[in-house]
């Protein structure tokens, strides 16, 4: 772990018992580092275990094996005070602005909930002052603050859920694709603004999301996962320019590109079928049954995560000389 | 291609009376699809996208919806509004079917999936039972799913999304429709199936010479299988044309603000995105002027005031803005060519991503 780092996975695994003899892989075996003031973008098709992948480095599920360092304190092993300052450095932003926001609280309350439980404020009125603040800075009024959340539109319940994050101070923020839900044009403010914030207030982001071309537009570098492991990662102009896995290369030309001239002239790859279940996989590499690559070598040993190219990680046997 | 349109809509009006009031949902829409041309209709939620098509398949009903006096949805030269329940119904489903966007809500979780496609089959053709189910096994064999004479037997749950979907466009196809209303079919898939659905409904096109009118909000998958765009906005299609008009030689500033919105894979990262500011206003009371001047950055007074009339370019593409009127100063048009420009070079400006 170099100085650099603010947050660390090693070797992270999470599974879930589904049944009594089923085990579901959601995260298998996964390591990566964040740097300060970085974005990490996180990749894949639904169900290949970004959320769960997420959460578990936030310390919102146990993890069945493996450890994630925050500024070097192990996560999943913090108690009181130390779990209570942790708490406040990290922050999430959900997908999901009507499902995560309680819709029996007011605005002032669902942001003031956090600067009161973290003790940020000294009197009321620096409480009320702080909410203001925090309600003109992510685009809303103070007049909002005591309204409900059922007033308020997709896009405008979003910038509510940015402000509760940033009320504590954060230095981390785990956006669960904050902006799939919204439409195009509130997109781009939702993105603009989290951009903005990562410059003024130096946040590190891992941001979870499968619009291929807003993660490239908001990360520095992208982790692709595939039925719970992570089959590539890179810097993301590098990813989307020069992918090495079969997979990245099928899931960039899949993306369709705002351009006619650029749709009619590519050639797409096609994936057969759908991911498989994550349910008891077969061993060997996990995408080796809709691979156009495979070699007989895949379908009994797994590839490990190697870095290929300096700062390029790719698990797949064709580069694994 | 110069024949006849298939499908005509002209001035289609629709409302919904609720509690707060009427919500003028369509106000006074008009466009057309020929025979094997994919029809794309592009704008946010709440735009009347949705709604549209559905007054196409007679789906909109009272109490609360109305379809106003004087519109028109002409197919092969009869009015389907003014149509008997009788022959509504076999147009619906023989003629012009519909995907919609979410494929679990939308089939029936408790009959199995066979039953579904059987149950089409047999309200419009006058065959057995049998020959029904051997016709449905083709039709899943058609959409490609693999082992159609056991997943005949299996309920929606047991389908993956990307499957559901596909046993959908089967349901959708399989009385030989001319017209298939796609609503938003890709939007909750991911991209890789978004690719596969993609490609089977353009290949059914060209199979079956279909007219496709696809409802969406991504720009990219109009790119890759549109022929015609028509842009929405506030129940109005402010700008309509060839698709190659609309990407490379918009004339509206919401179309432009669209596609400013989207980033592209060859921008620079973190380069702050075009944002259209506000929202978009609210149908009840729909502003008296253009609907878009409240949030466009070359609003004049005259936007404010009154709607902006039609103006036309070359190949059918038409707009509604005042930008393009003469009594315009060239200084404001000026100032919307100079920041198309920025957008649009950004995109002929790189041809190079990925060659293979």
């Amino acid at each position: 772990m170099s100085s650099h780092d603010i947050l660390e996975v090693k070797h992270l695994k999470k599974y879930f018992n589904v049944g009594k003899h089923d085990l579901l892989k959601a995260v298998d075996d996964v390591s990566f580092t964040i740097k300060e003031g970085e974005t990490l973008g996180l990749v894949g098709e639904s169900g290949c275990g970004k959320t769960t992948c997420g959460r578990t480095v936030v310390g919102m599920y146990r993890a069945t094996d493996g450890e994630v360092y925050y500024k070097g304190q192990n996560v999943h092993k913090l108690k009181g005070k130390e779990k209570k300052a942790f708490n406040k450095e990290v922050q999430i932003i959900f997908q999901d602005p009507y499902a995560s926001l309680d819709p029996r609280m007011t605005v002032a309350e669902i942001i003031g909930e956090g600067i009161e439980i973290h003790e940020l404020a000294k009197t009321k009125q620096e409480k009320e002052e702080k909410i203001a603040h925090l309600l003109e800075l992510v685009g809303l009024n103070k007049e909002h603050a005591n309204r409900f959340i059922h007033e308020f539109s997709g896009g405008q319940r979003q910038r509510i859920g940015i402000a509760r994050a940033l009320a504590v101070e954060p230095k981390f923020i785990m956006c669960d694709e904050p902006i799939s839900a919204l439409d195009v044009s509130i997109q781009a403010q939702i993105a603009n603004m989290l951009i903005k914030f990562q410059q003024e207030m130096k946040l590190t982001y891992l941001f979870i999301a499968h619009d291929l071309a807003m993660v490239k537009h908001i990360s520095d570098r992208i982790a692709v996962m595939y039925l719970g492991s992570i089959v590539e990662l890179a810097d993301s102009e590098v990813l989307y320019r020069h992918p090495f896995h079969p997979y990245t290369e099928a899931l960039m030309s899949a993306i369709p590109i705002a351009d006619p001239k650029i749709e009619d002239s590519r050639q797409r790859i096609m994936l057969e079928g759908d991911v498989p279940s994550p349910i008891n996989t077969p061993p060997g590499c996990k995408f080796q049954g809709r691979c156009r690559k495979a070699m007989d070598q895949c379908k009994c040993d797994a590839p490990e995560l190697k870095e290929v190219e300096p700062g390029h990680f790719v698990a797949c046997h064709l580069y694994n000389k | 291609m110069s024949q006849e349109p298939l499908l005509k809509v002209e001035d289609l009006k629709v409302s919904f009376h609720t509690y707060a009031g009427e919500v003028q949902a369509v106000r006074g829409v008009s466009f057309d699809v020929k025979a094997g041309e994919v029809l794309a209709i592009i704008g946010e939620s709440g735009c009347g996208k949705s709604v549209t098509s559905r007054a196409i398949m007679s789906l909109v009903r009272g109490p609360q919806g109305e379809i106003k006096k004087g519109s028109k949805i002409l197919y092969e030269e009869n009015n389907i509004l003014e149509m008997n329940k009788k022959e509504q119904r076999a147009f619906r489903g023989g003629e012009c079917s519909m995907i919609f966007q979410d494929a679990l809500v939308s089939l029936n979780p408790t009959m199995k999936i066979g039953k579904q496609i059987i149950e089409n089959i047999v309200q419009h053709k006058k065959i057995s039972k049998k020959e029904a189910r051997q016709e449905a096994i083709e039709l899943l064999e058609a959409v490609g799913i693999p082992n159609p004479e056991k997943r005949i037997d299996q309920y929606p749950f047991e389908f993956s999304g990307g499957m559901r979907q596909r046993a959908m466009i089967a349901i959708a196809i399989a009385c030989n429709p001319k017209i298939l209303i796609a609503d938003e079919p890709t939007t909750a898939l991911d991209v890789t199936i978004q690719a596969q659905i993609m490609e089977l409904i353009k290949s059914l096109k060209e199979k079956r010479n279909t007219a496709v009118i696809l409802i969406t909000h991504d720009f990219g998958v109009v790119a890759g299988s549109a022929n015609k765009v028509a842009v929405m906005y506030a129940g109005q299609v402010i700008e309509s044309g060839s698709r190659d008009e609309i990407f490379y030689n918009p004339q509206h500033p919401y179309t432009l603000a669209l596609l400013g919105s989207v980033p592209k894979l060859e921008w620079a990262n973190k380069q702050l995105l075009q944002t259209i500011k506000g929202t978009p206003p609210d149908l009840i009371s729909p502003p008296k002027g253009c609907a878009f001047a409240k949030r466009c950055n070359y609003c004049m007074n005259i936007c404010l005031e009154e709607m902006p009339g039609t103006t036309d370019f070359e190949d059918g593409h038409h707009t509604r803005c005042w930008l393009h009127d003469q009594e315009v100063p060239e200084s404001v048009k000026k100032m919307f060519y100079d920041d198309r420009k920025i957008i649009t070079d950004n995109e002929n400006g790189v041809t190079a991503v990925e060659g293979e």
